[in-house]
């Protein structure tokens, strides 16, 4: 989020407490940047899919109507404009007014302008439009509920229209690059089904070269809007393998590799030659298991399961400190993430099996979770649920760890599921809607999204009261307020929040990770 | 010969067939839906439906399996689910990193694998013939991604001489090739030279103990000249038939090499395809391996009238 990086101070000020005395130094312009990152891109779409690879690919040729200043912690994330300068919304809510930045040009030289902004909606919302996506149009109205459509007011002037209030809609279109713009001209010239091979947007990178699973190869847009970058490419290297992210940092060919193995965080620390992060992101680890009957419907239950988890040491022993016990639902990387809640449920067994003595199953009952490791970027998944295994069996509840492919893994949360059957998440996402997508009576699978049918007439309410809430603010609080309500209903089990360790040669500078999904280090410099 | 070429050729079509409608019917079989995956986790049930009727996946299975059959047999492939791109040309732009990684893979183990059986032969029960078993059971037992990153570990963090991991085509340089490609043929050559190796050593051994071997020995003939000349030409049916057969290991080991030394080659090609269900590149790959497969072993078969003069077809 180069771009979001233009309130430079707070950033700035950030940076060089974590990079210490090196801003000092005049930044050099020039040179390559190489980042190792964890997955490639399926196409270069960016509208179509909620995928972090294809987003954090795609962001630096991309930009959005607004976005955020991610590496930013006061104010956290807070909101920036991009290619709108300023936005109003309506009274009656349904009504987002966009004034557009004039003057910026896609990388095909097409000017961007309200025309521009409206085919990109038209291509999410308008069925009968000729370039409508099916999959982007139901990406984009997943996460804004009620977008209707968009209209042209005048060449710099654009509106969103909603058929029902939804004070997230500037969160969202911030936060996911699935509202960014694409060149109409490129749609164009490449066709429907071409698009996903062309990127063209208006982003601080133009690209050059796409090898599919090899390198995206990016070079300076010397026409950007905005700030622009240091370096004179970028180029983003799908390492998959964590031992071998690892290791081609350690030798030098890459400049950056994000998620480092868990097991090799301390020798990186270590090593001088090596800066490593770890901010946080969205994500919280957490068991989710069915409730609409079976033993988890009863909250002692689940009270007593969630006393007998030992999040401290799963943080600091088994995930070596690349992770915190977790205190509540949302993840560090999350606006939402309320600072003053002490850690999910105090460790005591004892306690747990007296209270499990209360319920129908006073010595324990057996229960199983399906886990996908790889869909979970926290890494050190099945060691995790591995300890946690352990830690109930203390209080006699035996848990069995099946392990599917993530393909497996996507029918199994979408259905109702059997009485003792959980399911495991890093749960969290760059916006602040995991709570009403997962915790909502509702909307309980295969109607929504609600995986494990958590009901709760209190918190329900406060989600209607938060869809219609004037502002983000006002949502986030009643959001806040139904997190509470929750953890007192012991409504999942909760596990860790991940920090996601990130590392650099130190020769990197200006770079601070996103407490994101999204990351974009575009903005560094490279030391001679 | 032709006759028999050109039998063996047309018995690979039926040989396919089986193949094409093994792996329809397991892949369609197993749990696990490319819509779902395509959609994310915020889709509806309706969103689902629609990409499925969008791809054809809400057609009931024999026609799914028409279609693709009438695609196949047109030289198509199919168009990836997730990429949208034809799967010919997903194959046509991973080819040659597989290619050059398997190319090497069998030139670096032949070349260690040959010698090594031998000398053990000739030297059983000594040391060196100790030594070599060794290596051959260890470098069968090793996992090949463990050895990837012992084989990084020293010869690119410690030692500094090799690149970590990525692929540089031929045409780019032949130092930055071999560079990139070196240790992961090696990585992948150990198991497969540790297979050689044992059958060389074992059909040596018989061919040493052969009456012809004491009587070139006895005519006064060089170690040499009857090792090589005498011994291994006798010995190489089934040594070759071994290669042949190891292709198969290649093909797997070559998806692990690939993903630790992150090659793009077919191998990750094929892994990304599973993990996602992107059906047609799973079918491709399993049909141009079969293929492939196939072929290699008709050509070992050809080979056999060139080291033994007895055998014609």
């Amino acid at each position: 989020m180069w771009k979001l990086a233009q309130g430079l101070g707070a950033v700035l000020a950030i940076a060089a407490l974590d990079a210490g005395p090196t801003l000092a130094q005049q930044p050099r312009t020039g040179g390559t940047l190489v980042v190792a990152t964890t997955n490639d891109t399926p196409d270069l779409d960016i509208q179509k899919y909620i995928s972090s690879s294809q987003h954090n690919a795609l962001m630096p040729l991309f930009n959005g109507l607004v976005e955020k200043d991610w590496t930013a912690d006061e104010p956290f994330h807070p909101i920036v404009p991009g290619l709108a300068t300023s936005w109003s919304v309506s009274a009656d809510g349904k009504t987002y007014t966009f004034k557009l930045r004039q003057g910026v040009k896609f990388h095909d030289g097409t000017p961007f302008n309200a025309e521009a902004a409206h085919f990109n909606f038209q291509r999410m919302t308008n069925d009968k439009h000729e370039y409508y996506d099916a999959q982007a149009g139901s990406t984009a109205r997943g996460v804004l509920k009620g977008l209707k459509g968009s209209k042209v007011v005048d060449e710099f002037t654009f509106e969103v229209e909603l058929s029902q209030p939804n004070a997230g809609l500037i969160e969202a279109i911030a936060s996911l690059p699935n509202y960014y713009m694409h060149s109409p001209a490129a749609f164009k010239k490449f066709g429907k089904d071409g698009i996903g091979q062309n990127a063209v947007g208006t982003g601080p990178f133009k690209l050059v070269e796409w090898v599919r699973g090899q390198r995206t190869v990016m070079a300076r847009n010397d026409d950007y809007w905005g700030t622009k970058p240091y370096v004179d490419r970028m180029v983003y290297r799908p390492i998959i393998e964590p031992a071998a992210r690892a290791a081609a940092l350690k030798a030098g060919e890459v400049h950056i590799a994000w998620d480092l193995p868990v097991d090799q965080v301390e020798a990186f620390k270590a090593d001088k030659r090596f800066v490593v992060h770890m901010r946080g992101i969205p994500a919280t680890k957490v068991i989710e298991c069915w409730q609409a009957s079976g033993p988890f419907s009863d909250r002692l239950v689940r009270k007593a399961v969630n006393m007998a988890i030992d999040r401290k040491t799963l943080a600091d022993v088994i995930l070596k400190g690349t992770a915190i016990p977790a205190t509540q639902l949302y993840g560090v990387g999350s606006a939402s993430f309320d600072k003053s809640l002490p850690v999910f449920e105090k460790y005591d067994p004892e306690e747990a099996k007296k209270i499990l003595a209360q319920t129908k199953h006073p010595n324990g009952f057996e229960f199983f979770i399906i886990t996908s490791p790889e869909n979970e970027p926290v890494a050190g998944a099945l060691q995790a649920y591995e300890f946690v295994q352990a830690n109930l069996a203390k209080i006699g509840v035996k848990m069995d760890i099946r392990v599917r492919d993530n393909a497996v893994f996507g029918e199994t949360y979408m259905r109702p599921k059997a009485d003792n059957e959980c399911v495991t998440f890093d749960r969290g996402y760059d916006t602040d809607f995991i709570l009403d997508m997962g915790y909502y009576g509702g909307q309980c699978v295969p109607n929504g999204l609600n995986n494990q049918c958590f009901k709760n007439a209190e918190v329900d309410k406060l989600f209607e009261k938060a869809y219609t809430a004037a502002s983000i603010e006002e949502w986030r609080k009643l959001h806040g307020e139904a997190q509470k309500l929750i953890i007192a209903d012991s409504g999942s089990f909760p596990l860790v929040h991940g920090l996601r360790p990130m590392g650099a040669l130190t020769s990197v500078k200006n770079w601070l990770p996103a407490k994101a999904w999204l990351q974009f280090p575009g903005n560094a410099w490279l030391e001679r | 010969m032709f006759a028999y070429v050109v039998r063996r050729i047309l018995a690979t079509v039926p040989v396919m067939g089986v193949v094409a409608v093994f792996v329809f019917a397991l892949l369609h079989l197993t749990p696990g839906d490319p819509a779902v995956m395509i959609a994310g986790d915020i889709a509806t049930e309706a969103d689902i439906a629609a990409i499925r009727a969008k791809l054809g996946l809400d057609e009931s299975l024999h026609i799914q399996f028409g279609t693709w059959i009438g695609s196949l047999l047109r030289g198509d492939l199919g168009i990836s689910i997730f990429t949208n791109l034809p799967v010919t040309r997903l194959i046509e732009q991973r080819l040659e990193p597989t290619l050059a990684l398997t190319v090497t893979t069998l030139i670096v183990s032949l070349a260690i694998a040959i010698p090594l059986g031998v000398v053990a032969a000739w030297k059983a029960g000594t040391w060196i013939d100790s030594a070599v078993m060794t290596f051959a059971v260890l470098g069968f037992s090793v996992p090949v991604f463990v050895l990837g990153l012992v084989l990084i570990l020293v010869f690119s963090l410690s030692l500094d001489w090799l690149p970590v991991q990525g692929y540089t085509p031929i045409r780019q340089g032949f130092g930055p090739f071999l560079a990139n490609i070196i240790l992961p043929s090696v990585t992948l050559g150990v198991v497969y030279a540790a297979l050689i190796a044992r059958i060389t050593r074992a059909t040596m051994l018989d061919v040493l103990a052969q009456d012809y071997i004491r009587t070139a020995e006895a005519k006064g003939l060089g170690t040499g000249a009857v090792l090589l000349g005498h011994a291994l030409k006798n010995a190489s049916v089934p040594i070759v038939t071994v290669v042949g057969i190891g292709i198969a290991l290649l093909i797997s080991g070559a998806i692990v090499t690939e993903t630790v030394f992150a090659i793009p080659g077919l191998g990750r090609l094929t892994v990304d395809g599973i993990l996602k269900r992107d059906y047609p590149i799973i079918q491709g790959m399993v049909l141009l391996f079969s293929g492939i497969y196939v072929l290699i072993n008709l050509l070992v078969d050809l080979s056999y009238m060139f080291l033994d003069p007895r055998i014609r077809y």
